[in-house]
């Protein structure tokens, strides 16, 4: 048998408890979808509400994430005390200075683009949100560049 | 459209192409583009904080002007979210 090791003894597989965490997961969606079904409403409204969610859940994301980061940040630091060390170091090419760049224009054109497809009308919100994603991601090549351009 | 976002979308395209050709140009001139830097703890984690409060806040820009979020404020987090994940599995690659 392949499960078995030479000596006879029975290898253990790994079990992966998916399945709780799937039932959740099922099981919030249909509350969901059974707290917002409403025959008399219209669907975009139906479509607003689900994107209202979203922003709720994000945020919940976010907050919780931010713990989980604060946690393991304490225990970086430790780690870092611990060995002594402070830092990796890495060789970057042009493929990723490229890539970068090419993020750094592609994004806000794809937000600002957006409406058209779901057919609503731009608003100053996606200006705002196009300066914002270009602000963010020119930090970022900053942090790791040095410059932006 | 409105007029800003026209204008934005104008100048992103044509100073994005002028800038790739000449980072383009700069890398094939140069006999070898390397360029060596050091990754510690606090880039990563203001990497991280960038990627969730940056997609949060565009989703939270809508109610500036007491508007709910709409379905495409959301793609438009979810874009921003995925290019920022993308640059941090192309700069911080687990060992």
């Amino acid at each position: 048998m392949a499960h078995h090791r030479l000596d006879g003894t029975r290898i253990k597989k790994k079990k992966k408890d998916t399945s709780v965490t799937d039932l959740l997961g099922v099981s919030i969606v249909a509350l969901i979808a059974v707290f917002f079904y409403d025959d008399k409403k219209a669907i975009s409204k139906t479509g607003g509400s689900v994107a209202y969610i979203f922003f709720l859940i994000l945020i919940m994301i976010a907050a919780i994430s931010v713990v989980v980061l604060l946690m393991n940040s304490r225990k970086n630091k430790l780690k870092l005390k611990e060995t002594g060390g402070i830092s990796q170091n890495i060789s970057l090419d042009w493929g990723q200075n490229f890539q970068h760049t090419l993020l750094l224009f592609v994004i806000p054109i794809i937000i600002l683009i957006m409406p058209i497809f779901t057919g609503q009308t731009s608003a100053f919100d996606d200006f705002l949100q196009a300066i914002l994603s270009l602000i963010l991601i020119g930090y970022l090549k900053k942090i790791y560049w040095g410059k932006i351009f | 459209m409105s007029i800003l976002s026209t204008i934005l979308l104008v100048v992103l395209i044509i100073s994005g192409i002028i800038i790739l050709i000449k980072n383009r140009k700069i890398a094939t001139e140069a006999e070898e583009f390397v360029f060596s830097t050091d990754i510690s703890w606090s880039k990563s984690l203001k990497h991280n904080l960038i990627m969730f409060f940056g997609s949060a806040a565009v989703l939270l820009l809508p109610l500036l002007s007491a508007q709910k979020p709409k379905i495409d404020d959301v793609f438009q987090a979810f874009i921003l979210f995925l290019g920022i994940y993308y640059l941090k599995t192309l700069y911080l690659q687990e060992k």
